[in-house]
């Protein structure tokens, strides 16, 4: 527990610099497009994501399915840190968070990668059954995630929540 | 065994959860207390037959509302069992209403587990008793009105943290959706206003609660009395120590006997004991008023214990001086995410005997023309069947019930339940309301006697985004916010 949570704070700090300087960048972008018709980034890499550090692993032979479900809890919690300005209504369900996480909030930035063990072809935030995780607003600093656990059916005696209510 | 060992874990931590035996808790609730301090002494107003009390019954969770009011016509009935799929009720298991000349000329029904409410809606089945309870559909949290594109396009102020629990349970409480650094209830506000002018001052708060500590009675000078369902939370009793309280009551005394020791503790430990014995006092009052209600018949259930409770806390308001009384009753287990139909069937089941019981109580007191009850909840829940549930979503149906209430009505817009209208929101049916609850508050507070355009912007700020106050007319139902007031009834 311990080791995740020095893990957190190390992936925020790296996170803040990162914001830090996509700021700078989108200025000197800006004023590269302003000048320069021709698209700058289309060629690059995609860059860099909170979800590359803090969901690494996930839903892999090295953490068991209560691990996952606390990666990805505490990896949205550090979203839910940077983006202040944040309203349920836009992570109430599956899909929304998705599009949350993927920049459709106030800084307009992404935190999930396109792709990864976290997403189903649906584009879900799926467990590592690949059943839909489940987020339950409990209030604007709460949000209850559920996995329908091996049985792949929600609501029942295997499922695995965040906070765990035991 | 002795009387100690009596006490079972569920009892005595239920004991512990209501008075709330914290230190902060007892400081408050002693405060709380000290409100009580004259209620003997308290001249009566002059106008001994002004009594009024709004009974807020308050659903946590969320009901699934769509399956409590549904459209009984072919046509949208259909709309209904195609959207809700396994969660649909089937139509010959409704129980239809019948609705009166001034409701939205639409077939209803309600469900089957809501016989007793149905009665109280059609008018004891026979048209000829009176009917006491109408709908208002689609009603939920707004900041002002808003259309389907304006939402979707951001284009007007959303109600903060919609879809979530406490959010949501909180907005039905203040009517503040767009959130205030020092959050307040409504109940709250107006006791600020009308304790006071009417109820005299300094009496006993006039905003109980059955369910513990709730922001909904929370005003700048104002407290909630917490009850129980066997009356005034105590820390004191008279007989033994049998009972949890008068063990914590016991503990409370020795505490302030032993620790006060300057003057001014001294002064507050005896304004203290003097709460204490004002607390006895109405707690005898509550007892000796249980005769009166034995024949009725509350159902044993937490909400019949409760309702019955209300009932005496209401007869009891002449006793205490009040005029004017908000009561706060609620009932948890409506967030149905894993099943809904079941579930939702035993809540209902167990609720209606208890609300037609508790109707019927008032009407054999001869109360029933100065309460009126109405139902509140987080949210409705989407159309859409998540397997064998619903999950969050906005505007759903609630009702009024009571004396004053033009029964038998269906009021405001009832939202088309297919999916993609334009009263959806999108993701499983989340219904965008159509009427705000300003508007049911704002009628509530007209009965209630709340007057003047300024303590109305007070109690709710954003009432002017959906009604002017000053268009009202008492003889008039449809000049009222939603218009289930009978004619001349405040």
């Amino acid at each position: 527990m311990k080791e995740r949570i020095v893990g957190a704070c190390a992936a925020l700090i790296i996170l803040g610099s990162f914001v830090s300087r996509k700021g700078s960048e989108r200025k000197t972008r800006d004023w590269v497009t302003q000048n320069d018709n021709h698209p700058i980034f289309s060629e690059k890499p995609s860059d860099p994501v909170l979800s590359d550090t803090m969901l690494a692993g996930y839903a892999g032979e090295k953490t068991s399915a209560a691990e996952d479900l606390e990666m990805m809890a505490r990896f949205i919690d550090s979203v839910f840190i940077l983006i202040k300005q944040r309203d349920t209504a836009d992570y109430s369900t599956n899909e929304d968070l998705v599009l949350f996480l993927h920049g459709s909030n106030s800084h307009r930035l992404p935190f999930l990668a396109k792709d990864g063990p976290a997403l189903n072809g649906k584009g879900q935030l799926v467990d590592r059954w690949n059943s839909p995780l489940i987020p339950h607003p409990i209030s604007r600093k709460l949000l209850e995630l559920r996995s329908a656990g091996p049985d792949k059916i929600p609501y029942t005696g295997d499922d695995l929540l965040w906070p765990d209510r035991e | 065994m002795s009387s100690l060992e009596k006490l079972s874990r569920r009892s005595f931590l239920g004991e512990s959860a209501c008075a709330a035996l914290g230190s902060t808790s007892i400081m408050s609730t002693l405060l709380s207390l000290k409100m009580a301090n004259n209620a003997v002494a308290a001249d009566l107003p002059n106008d001994s037959e002004d009594r009024k009390t709004l009974v807020c019954l308050y659903f946590h969770g969320g009901i699934d509302s769509y399956n409590v009011l549904i459209p009984h016509d072919t046509a949208r009935y259909a709309d209904y069992a195609a959207t809700r799929t396994n969660l649909a009720l089937p139509r010959q298991s409704l129980l239809p209403l019948s609705q009166g000349a001034n409701g939205d000329g639409q077939q209803y029904a309600i469900h089957p587990a809501m016989g007793g409410l149905q009665k109280l809606f059609n008018g004891g089945g026979t048209l000829e008793g009176p009917r006491r309870l109408s709908f208002i559909s689609n009603i939920g949290t707004l900041i002002e009105p808003m259309t389907k594109s304006e939402y979707k396009d951001r284009i007007k102020p959303r109600p903060r943290g919609l879809f979530s629990h406490s959010d949501q349970a909180e907005q039905w409480q203040t009517s503040l959706p767009q959130g205030d650094v020092n959050l307040t209830g409504w109940a709250g506000r107006v006791a600020d206003i009308l304790h006071d002018q009417s109820n005299g001052g300094s009496k006993t708060s006039m905003s109980i609660s059955l369910a513990g500590n709730n922001i909904f009675q929370v005003g700048r000078d104002t407290q909630q009395f917490v009850m129980t369902s066997r009356g005034a939370l105590t820390f004191s009793k008279k007989s033994g120590t049998s009972h949890p309280t008068a063990l914590k009551n016991l503990a409370l005394r020795s505490m302030m006997e032993q620790r006060y020791a300057n003057l001014m503790e001294k002064a507050f430990a005896e304004l203290t004991d003097q709460s204490l014995d004002q607390q006895e006092f109405i707690q005898d009052e509550f007892d000796a008023l249980q005769e009166d209600f034995s024949g009725l018949n509350f159902p044993d259930s937490g909400i019949g214990r409760n309702l019955l409770a209300t009932l005496k806390t209401i007869a009891l308001r002449a006793k205490l001086g009040l005029r004017r009384q908000t009561i706060f009753v609620s009932r948890g287990g409506w967030d149905h995410h894993s099943s809904l139909i079941q579930p939702q069937q035993n809540l209902l089941a167990e609720l209606t005997p208890a609300l037609a019981t508790f109707q019927k109580g008032l009407e054999s007191c001869g109360l029933a023309d100065s309460v009126i009850t109405f139902s509140a909840s987080d949210f409705a829940r989407t159309l859409r069947s998540n397997g064998s549930g619903s999950d969050h979503a906005w505007g759903g149906n609630q009702f009024v019930m009571g004396g004053p209430v033009a029964g038998g009505q269906v009021l405001g817009r009832y939202p088309s339940l297919a999916f993609d209208s334009p009263d959806d929101v999108g993701r499983g049916g989340r219904i965008l309301p159509t009427t705000s609850v300003d508007a049911l508050v704002a009628e509530l507070l007209l009965w209630f006697g709340l007057e003047g355009r300024a303590n109305f912007e007070e109690v709710l700020p954003n009432l002017s985004n959906f009604y002017d106050v000053r268009d009202a007319e008492p003889s008039d139902p449809s000049t009222l916010p939603v218009g289930f007031l009978k004619p001349d009834t405040y």
